[in-house]
């Protein structure tokens, strides 16, 4: 895999506009979930992933392959645009251009027509609040691990921060999103089959 | 093992990121820790219910179609197969220095010193002025099949210059933050998106609506010699363009 991307990154080097369309077509969702997740907002997640592309095209003769993956290079590209875009103003505009009710018609996703739906969609709500209330910085961290599965290194490298604030920040992320969110729908057995029975104080005694 | 060592540990044991010795010495004590053990199942189900979340939120989320060709028309507009050929040469770093300082005095010569003098505005780009004098050529041909030429830069100083009658009382429509986004289009690419907002507005058809409405058609026409605010205007007539399939 990371061969191929290898060769379409010389290709795009020489000249071949088709292999960097095939990198944009290969790696277009990792950046816009990636921004759609930290930013909470398609239109801006779209504009990140034009924004990171013109990046990417910039730096790809400096990119070197041994220092690390292609995606990591895209991961910290995605996370520090994202970090440093300014959304504040445009929101205060469109605020005041579609009105109030408008933007809460955009803000929330449309109901669902399934079973359940009510609980889903105050989960999913739940969650975006969540996610909203931790900084970027944070969020990076928390999209990177849970979203993406990243291990702690890999996050290291592509947040270009040491493992051990990758840890804080996740404890702290996870902190705060904790007291945001609602008590948890998820079902007990389901928990211990993810955790792990607690082991009793007899399992304890031949582990000592 | 005592409970601060223990919770400092909860986190990467959830994750897989603690070692063997590590994750004994931490069961050991949540066997015998119900307070641990509660704040254990607490962050266990609060990273459960983030990853759910994450990915049902995420799930369908998807770039547009027309991302990639977008994408294609900037790099074509900072010359793409010019800056790719160069494969990677470095520049001797006193020459970069000497390039990015030339490059520094020529933009301000262009932007401050060169409208005051000229004092006319810069040339138009055929695309958006096509549009504006007639709206009924349907906009695939302006955007997606043709191949523009790169817009010609110019200075944000013209977009404003004085002693123009027209320029000035369409100006007089505009409200505070257009002036504002207008004014910082030459300094920050994206607010060239916030152009967009500005004059495109998804309840209305956009063609009617930039083909009609004066002011918009002015700040079309102003956009014409910026190569910023040519980007916003080209995702207009992108997305009037997929409206209009």
């Amino acid at each position: 895999m990371e061969t191929d991307v290898n060769m379409l990154i010389r290709r795009s080097l020489a000249g071949d506009e088709s292999a960097f369309a095939a990198l944009f077509h290969q790696y277009k969702n990792l950046v816009f979930k990636t921004a759609f997740l930290m930013l909470d907002n398609a239109d801006e997640a779209e504009d990140v992933l034009q924004e990171v592309f013109l990046e990417v095209h910039r730096s790809l003769p400096s990119y070197q392959a041994g220092k690390g993956a292609f995606s990591t290079w895209l991961y910290r590209i995605t996370v520090n645009d994202c970090i440093s875009w300014q959304r504040k103003w445009r929101r205060g505009w469109r605020d005041w251009k579609y009105g109030l009710m408008n933007l809460a018609s955009i803000s929330h996703p449309p109901e669902l027509t399934v079973p359940g739906h009510e609980q889903m969609a105050e989960d999913l709500d739940s969650v975006r609040h969540a996610l909203s209330s931790i900084s970027k910085k944070l969020r990076a961290v928390v999209v990177l691990r849970f979203y993406w599965d990243l291990s702690y290194a890999e996050i290291a490298q592509a947040s270009n921060i040491p493992i051990g604030t990758v840890k804080s920040r996740l404890n702290q992320a996870l902190e705060i999103m904790r007291k945001n969110l609602q008590p948890t729908t998820v079902e007990q057995p389901e928990l211990d089959q993810w955790l792990g029975q607690r082991p009793s104080q007899e399992q304890e005694i031949k582990v000592k | 093992m005592k409970c601060p060592e223990a919770r400092e540990l909860l986190i990467p044991h959830l994750n897989n990121e603690i070692t063997r010795s590590e994750r004994e010495l931490l069961q050991s004590h949540l066997a015998e820790c119900e307070g641990c053990w509660r704040e254990f199942n607490a962050l266990s189900s609060t990273q459960m219910q983030v990853r759910r979340g994450m990915a049902e939120y995420a799930a369908t989320a998807r770039p547009t179609d027309l991302a990639w060709p977008k994408l294609q028309h900037k790099l074509h507009a900072q010359g793409m197969p010019a800056r790719v050929q160069w494969s990677g040469r470095r520049i001797a770093p006193g020459l970069s220095t000497l390039i990015a300082t030339a490059s520094a005095a020529l933009l301000i010569f262009g932007g401050l010193i060169a409208p005051a003098a000229l004092n006319r505005p810069s040339a138009s780009l055929a695309p958006t002025q096509t549009l504006a004098a007639n709206p009924s050529i349907h906009y695939n041909s302006i955007v997606l099949a043709d191949d523009p030429t790169p817009p010609q830069t110019a200075p944000l100083g013209t977009l404003f210059a004085p002693g123009n009658a027209s320029d000035n009382a369409d100006e007089s429509r505009l409200s505070d933050i257009e002036m504002r986004l207008l004014k910082n289009l030459g300094k920050n690419s994206r607010a060239s998106r916030a152009q967009t907002e500005i004059i495109y507005d998804p309840d209305d058809d956009g063609v009617d609506r930039l083909s009609t409405i004066p002011y918009e058609r002015n700040l079309l026409r102003k956009a014409n010699g910026n190569a910023h605010v040519y980007d916003a205007v080209m995702e207009i007539n992108c997305r009037a363009c997929t409206r209009k399939e």
